[in-house]
C-alpha cells in the first residue's frame, strides 16, 4: 500500500489508520466525481489542535470537499450517493479511532458563513487538487 | 438505555418536531431531526443487532462493522446538514423537509 500521508500530503501527526482511511475515501471521491476540486483538511487536527486519541472526546477530522460547480445546491439524494461513496472505505477501515466529518461546498463557497471560509483558508490543508482554486480560498 | 426507552425518546422528539407551531427556528427542526434519528438507529441497533451505541461518537464506523452502510450513509447526510445549519447560511425550508426525509428512512430501517 503506498503511503498514504505523502500521496495526499496528510498531516505526519494524524495515526495511519485514520490516515489510511482518509486517502481511501478520497480515492473513491474522485474517481466518482470528476468535478471534485479540492479535498482540504481544517479545524482542530489541521492545526494540531487536536484532542488526543485516548481523550473521552477524541477530536473528529474536518474535510471540506469543493465541487467545481457555481452552486452546490444538493439533492437528498445527491448527498445520500455522496455519502454511500465513502461507504467501502469505512468497511476497509473499521479500526481508524477519529470520526471524519465532510463538509460540501461550491468553487464560489457562497453557501457557507464568511467567518467559516476564512477559518478555512487559514487553517486549511490541501489534501487533493485538480485544478485551479477559487479565491475565496486562495486569497 | 432499552431499546423501549430509545423509541419512546425518538417519538417524543417527533411529537414535538412534526407539531404545527409557526415561527419555529428551522435549524432547530433539523436538530430534532437528528435528535430523533439517533434514537431510532439505537432502537433499530438494539432490536436487530442486540447492541447498540449510547453516544453518537463512531456511530458511522459502528453501523458499517454491523453492515449497515446505507443507514450510516443516512445519518451521515443528516449530521451533513445539521453543521450546514451552524456553519453554513440562513437555513432554508428544503434543508429542513431533507432532514425530514432521512430520519423517515432511518425510522422505516429501524421499524421493520
Amino acid at each position: 500500500m503506498r503511503d498514504q500521508s505523502q500521496r495526499y500530503r496528510l498531516p505526519s501527526w494524524l495515526d495511519q489508520e485514520t490516515s489510511a482511511l482518509i486517502g481511501e475515501m478520497i480515492d473513491l471521491l474522485a474517481s466518482r466525481y470528476p468535478e471534485l476540486l479540492a479535498v482540504i483538511l481544517y479545524g482542530s487536527v489541521a492545526r494540531h489542535e487536536e484532542r488526543a486519541l485516548d481523550a473521552p472526546d477524541c477530536s473528529d477530522v474536518d474535510l471540506l470537499a469543493v465541487f467545481d460547480r457555481d452552486e452546490l445546491n444538493l439533492t437528498g439524494r445527491a448527498r445520500e450517493a455522496f455519502f454511500l461513496t465513502l461507504s467501502p472505505a469505512y468497511s476497509h477501515h473499521l479500526e481508524a479511532p477519529r470520526d471524519i466529518q465532510f463538509m460540501l461546498a461550491s468553487r464560489t463557497l457562497q453557501e457557507w458563513d464568511p467567518t467559516f471560509v476564512a477559518n478555512v483558508r487559514r487553517d486549511g490543508v490541501i489534501l487533493y487538487q485538480r485544478g485551479v482554486l477559487p479565491t475565496s480560498l486562495t486569497a | 438505555m432499552l431499546a423501549d426507552a430509545h423509541r419512546q425518546k425518538a417519538e417524543e422528539i417527533e411529537s414535538d418536531i412534526f407539531s404545527p407551531q409557526k415561527n419555529r427556528s428551522l435549524s432547530l427542526l433539523i436538530e430534532g431531526a437528528w435528535g430523533a434519528a439517533f434514537q431510532w438507529i439505537c432502537f433499530g441497533c438494539q432490536v436487530k443487532y442486540h447492541s447498540h451505541q449510547e453516544s453518537h461518537a463512531h456511530l458511522v464506523s459502528y453501523l458499517n462493522k454491523l453492515g449497515e452502510g446505507t443507514v450510516a450513509a443516512w445519518w451521515q447526510s443528516l449530521d451533513n446538514l445539521r453543521q450546514g445549519g451552524w456553519y453554513g447560511g440562513k437555513t432554508q425550508e428544503p434543508a429542513v423537509q431533507e432532514a425530514f426525509d432521512f430520519l423517515a428512512k432511518i425510522r422505516t430501517w429501524a421499524t421493520h
